[in-house]
């Protein structure tokens, strides 16, 4: 669950956007405090005399900078990309909300369905992608340790395929075969199961209008 | 391929100097001044390692003295285009030359990159009859080696230089100076130009065998014998400007020494034997049996480069180091320094540094071999000031993609297997082991993902390595 900005539309549900991350307030912030930290210290500096406490005070300093370097460095800019909404939703502006299959960026990202809000982005519920710099080492170190875990028992998003000749339109639901997910930790395999039945169609309108619109999809 | 054929090559000649035929770039009186040269495009990256055969007579040079010399560039490969003083302007190409300097007529071979540089001196003479050259690279090392005979048997002299290693596109036939308002000139011809000549083969077998008996009789009856016969052998093997293609079996060396008692002693040491057998390869042979027979020592040293900085480089003393290498990944390596008071301004001096973790197998308190295992950016410096002690921590990643190689490391502690990868645990570190590489273990074989290292000035070492 992630945050984009759409840039430009591109046609038949198609989007450049600029994938939003998170934190990037808070780097600047622990950039500030770094660099008023550094100020008081070069003017401590500039007092002293030579010496081992001059010495242990400039590489102090230079560990303030190295710092200050690391966090500008390696804070990445939001992405550009180029992605489709999920239910192919023309006319999409603003910030919209983005998934992530398989819950990370590895087999794919998507404007989530935006048949019925817009895919407007709410942070309250939406989620956004954090880098781990803008986050605490032990805040990082929990989700990187509990990601395939929560990949697989807590699965947000997955891409499937509908199985011919399984669409109930009476019911508007069908059977789905769910594409192999793999996690990007350990390579552990994060679908639960295979394939759902009897699942939902995601449009109000139902299969038979999603059918008109994929006209090759089997029914 | 062939000779090359010169009238395809592209030819400017300011002065009118130069006859270009199929074999032969022939020049006539060319001053020092002119503006010539003799080139052809074989498209970029073309020229890697080369092995190039041609000829070459001076028949007339001058010298008008305060650096007015004749001097033609005769062969070359660049990637520029232009005469000799562009090519030095550009800092660019594997250039020979032969010039006049007022005493002696001198063939050079120089790399402008790298700015080395051997030279020939002909002697007081201002020509030289026509000569063979054969003209080569192979990686890091160009030479040129001067025949009198077409054969390319009779070796006249051979120049060895430290070239760059970059490809070249451009290969001249000819060119000339360029020194504005000099006039001295030289005539002569280059030709004949053999971009893949044939090689020769080596297939000779050289044996050597070798007996030696000592015998030692006595006639008596001794209580007991302090003497000791002492049997110093040295062989040397050396290999003088080898280029080989295709090496596959270097030297096969074998040595029986057989110690034979008669009658009955008491013995109370039968006999010492040691050995120090040296390969000098790419990568040191010695060090791996020694090794395995805990003959070896391990030594570790960390070195903060300065460059960036503009200061030279410092080795520092470190606690202990860890680190996890990948290929084509960001490696991190972390160490310690305890020396907290003798080493803070060399840190903060030198804080855009590369760290680099060299290893160091010792025998007989000798470096046996030195290698860099880990190098990485420097990143992080944090400070730790505790009760007792203080140290600097350093921290730093880097991206490196090394080649693969099969390597073959003996006495692992410890194996494991998990989601049917592997791991291996060592005791030792290996100096050459990289991520990538085929790494064999007994009946195992496995491709690496990254290698662990934990190495501890308190005794501790371990390599752990795990399977992609």
């Amino acid at each position: 669950m992630g945050k984009a900005t759409i840039i430009s539309e591109l046609g038949d549900g198609g989007y450049s956007v600029s994938l939003v991350y998170a934190g990037r307030s808070r780097v600047n912030k622990r950039i500030a405090d770094l660099n008023v930290l550094i100020s008081a210290l070069e003017t401590e500096i500039a007092g002293m005399d030579p010496g081992l406490t001059k010495d242990i005070a400039q590489l102090r300093l230079k560990s303030l900078e190295k710092q200050v370097e690391f966090l500008q460095d390696k804070m990445p800019d939001d992405l550009t990309m180029s992605i489709w909404c999920a239910d192919l939703t023309t006319g999409l502006t603003g910030d919209v909300a983005t998934i992530e299959v398989p819950g990370e960026r590895s087999d794919g990202v998507n404007i989530k369905p935006a048949y019925s809000d817009a895919a407007v982005f709410d942070g309250e519920t939406d989620g956004q992608l954090l880098p781990a710099l803008a986050t605490s080492a032990a805040a990082a170190y929990f989700n990187r340790a509990i990601l395939p875990g929560w990949q697989r028992w807590t699965p947000t998003y997955r891409y499937g395929t509908i199985i011919a000749d399984s669409i109930d339109f009476a019911n508007d639901t069908c059977d789905v075969c769910l594409d192999p997910a793999y996690s990007s930790q350990q390579n552990l395999d994060v679908n639960k199961n295979q394939g759902f039945s009897e699942c939902p169609s995601v449009t109000p309108s139902g299969f038979s209008v999603f059918c008109i619109d994929n006209p090759e999809h089997p029914t | 391929m062939g000779l090359e054929d010169l009238t395809t090559f592209t030819e400017v000649d300011s002065a009118s100097d130069i006859t270009v035929t199929s074999a032969a770039a022939t020049f006539a009186t060319m001053a020092q001044q002119a503006d010539s040269y003799v080139y052809r495009d074989f498209g970029s990256g073309y020229f890697g390692n080369f092995f190039i055969d041609f000829e070459c007579e001076i028949t007339f040079s001058e010298s008008n003295g305060g650096g007015d010399n004749a001097q033609a560039m005769i062969a070359g490969v660049s990637d520029t285009i232009g005469n000799w003083g562009d090519h030095q302007t550009a800092n660019d190409g594997i250039l020979i030359d032969t010039y006049y300097d007022g005493s002696n007529l001198v063939t050079r071979l120089s790399d402008q990159q790298e700015d080395n540089s051997d030279t020939y001196s002909w002697g007081a003479v201002t020509t030289h009859a026509k000569h063979y050259f054969r003209f080569e690279r192979n990686a890091a090392t160009a030479t040129l080696k001067i025949y009198s005979d077409a054969d390319r048997q009779t070796l006249v002299d051979a120049l060895s230089i430290i070239c760059e290693t970059g490809t070249k596109q451009y290969f001249y036939a000819l060119a000339s100076r360029e020194a504005v308002g000099n006039t001295a000139e030289i005539s002569g011809y280059t030709q004949n130009f053999d971009l893949d000549p044939i090689r020769p083969s080596l297939s000779d077998t050289i044996g050597v065998i070798e007996s030696r008996q000592i015998a030692l009789e006595f006639i008596g009856d001794v209580g007991t014998h302090f003497d000791s016969i002492g049997i110093n052998e040295s062989i040397e093997i050396a290999f003088d400007r080898l280029s080989i293609s295709a090496l596959q079996e270097l030297i096969a060396l074998t040595e029986n020494i057989n110690i034979a008692l008669l009658h009955n002693a008491v013995i109370s040491e039968l006999a010492v034997i040691t050995e120090d057998i040296r390969v000098a390869l790419d990568i040191p042979l010695n060090w791996i049996t020694l090794a395995n027979q805990g003959l070896t020592a391990e030594r570790y040293y960390f070195t903060l480069t300065g460059s960036a900085d503009s200061i030279a480089d410092i080795e520092i003393p470190i606690s202990s180091f860890q680190a996890r290498k990948r290929t084509g990944e960001s490696t991190y390596l972390s160490v310690i320094v305890s020396d907290y008071e003798t080493y803070s301004a060399a840190i903060a001096a030198r804080s855009n540094g590369e760290m680099i973790v060299e290893m160091d197998y010792q025998y007989n308190g000798q470096t046996s071999i030195r290698q860099e295992i880990l190098r990485a950016d420097l990143e992080t410096i944090d400070l730790y000031d505790g009760g007792k002690n203080r140290t600097i921590s350093l921290v730093g990643h880097k991206t490196t993609t090394f080649a693969n190689r099969t390597v073959t490391i003996e006495n692992p502690t410890y194996k494991s297997t998990v989601n049917g990868r592997r791991t291996f645990r060592f005791a030792k570190c290996d100096p050459y082991l990289n991520p990538g590489d085929t790494l064999v273990v007994g009946d195992d074989s496995m491709t690496i993902d990254y290698i662990v290292y934990m190495v501890s000035s308190n005794g501790y070492k371990s390599m752990e390595v795990k399977e992609t």
